[in-house]
């Protein structure tokens, strides 16, 4: 079987900070025409827009593998994958009980749209997705782990909200087996300069937060591949 | 001024290490990437960043100590390699702002030019 071609980092209208048109029907169609095989949804701190990719996913023939972008108490953004959204919707009711009540207003932080496979829209979440959990990193991909997922540290190299920028680099209390760049040179310079361990396989994504940015760009991935294989189980 | 001098002096609680090392500034700041090229030896480092990571870049900085604060919690990892690596560690309920004003005016640093 040849590589699969993956985004496995995209947002949807339940992120507030995304657009309110890319819904996960239209995320999903969006890659398909791009050419994509797997697709991640991952969306700030929530779920809940994955039954819809999921059945918007399988009506266009492409594999989805259900994710969460966390936002952890250190303001790091950890990519949890989860080899079904049942489980995927589990992490994300703690998660939710485990963000804070900050007074959030749709107006300026924008909406956070749940919707069904055809665009209707189900629910709006009344607490701010963006927020940061009351989860340390390493608290939150033990819980990722424990619900049999698998956590990457999301653009680890990047000027914000990363492992390289929080942290100063690796973290000292827990373990990754992954990461997610956003520039593979930059990362590849951060492993010479001995900020990352050298032995970490290494993928990019869209992290798309517009409808023109979905699976702008791809990567290819083998069966091999530990995300591709936390689909197959 | 010695950290445990300085810090009895603020009210701030003592979390790791003998507080014997001589404050001779201060840095604030959270972000890891950004407090290693700047922080510097002998600061009195106030931050948020409860995390093992935050001891790491304060002994490779050589700083005097480092102050937790808003009542933010050391991570029980960070306290034991503080503890290890001879890096003195407290926490206050203040801002990061009063904290290191506190700090400052105790130290009887003076503003910068403009």
């Amino acid at each position: 079987m040849s590589a699969l071609r993956a985004d496995l980092h995209i947002h949807t209208c339940l992120s507030p900070c995304a657009e309110d048109d890319l819904t996960p029907a239209t995320a999903a169609g969006l890659a398909k025409l791009a050419g994509a095989d797997l697709i991640a949804v991952t969306d700030h701190n929530s779920a809940l827009s994955l039954p819809a990719a999921k059945a918007a996913c399988d009506a266009y023939g492409l594999q989805l593998l259900p994710g969460v972008e966390a936002n952890t108490r250190e303001e790091i953004h950890l990519l949890c994958y989860f080899p079904d959204v049942e489980t995927a919707l589990d992490f994300s009711e703690r998660l939710y009980r485990a963000l804070p009540a900050f007074p959030y207003d749709p107006a300026i932080w924008g909406r956070q749209l749940v919707m069904d496979e055809n665009d209707q829209v189900l629910d709006q979440v009344p607490k701010l997705l963006t927020g940061a959990l009351d989860l340390s990193l390493a608290q939150t991909a033990a819980l990722c782990r424990s619900l049999g997922g698998i956590p990457v540290p999301a653009h680890a190299d990047a000027d914000s909200y990363s492992l390289f920028s929080v942290l100063g680099g690796w973290p000292m209390d827990t373990d990754f087996d992954l990461l997610e760049v956003r520039d593979p040179e930059h990362a590849a310079k951060l492993v010479r300069c001995g900020f990352f361990p050298a032995e970490k396989p290494m993928f990019f994504s869209s992290d798309a937060h517009r409808m023109e940015d979905v699976a702008c760009r791809l990567c290819e991935m083998d069966e091999d591949f530990p995300l591709v294989r936390l689909l197959k189980k | 001024m010695t950290s445990e001098t300085l810090c009895a002096a603020c009210g701030f609680c003592p979390a790791a290490g003998d507080g014997e090392r001589t404050v001779t500034g201060v840095f604030t700041g959270d972000l890891l990437s950004w407090a290693m090229g700047r922080a510097k030896e002998g600061d009195i480092w106030f931050t948020v960043m409860g995390n093992v990571n935050t001891v790491a870049v304060a002994a490779l900085a050589d700083c005097a100590c480092v102050v937790l604060c808003h009542e933010a919690v050391w991570d029980e990892v960070a306290v034991q390699r503080a503890a290890q690596q001879g890096v003195t560690l407290y926490t206050t309920d203040l801002p990061e702002f009063e904290a290191s004003f506190l700090a400052a005016t105790r130290l009887g640093l003076t503003p910068p030019a403009p």
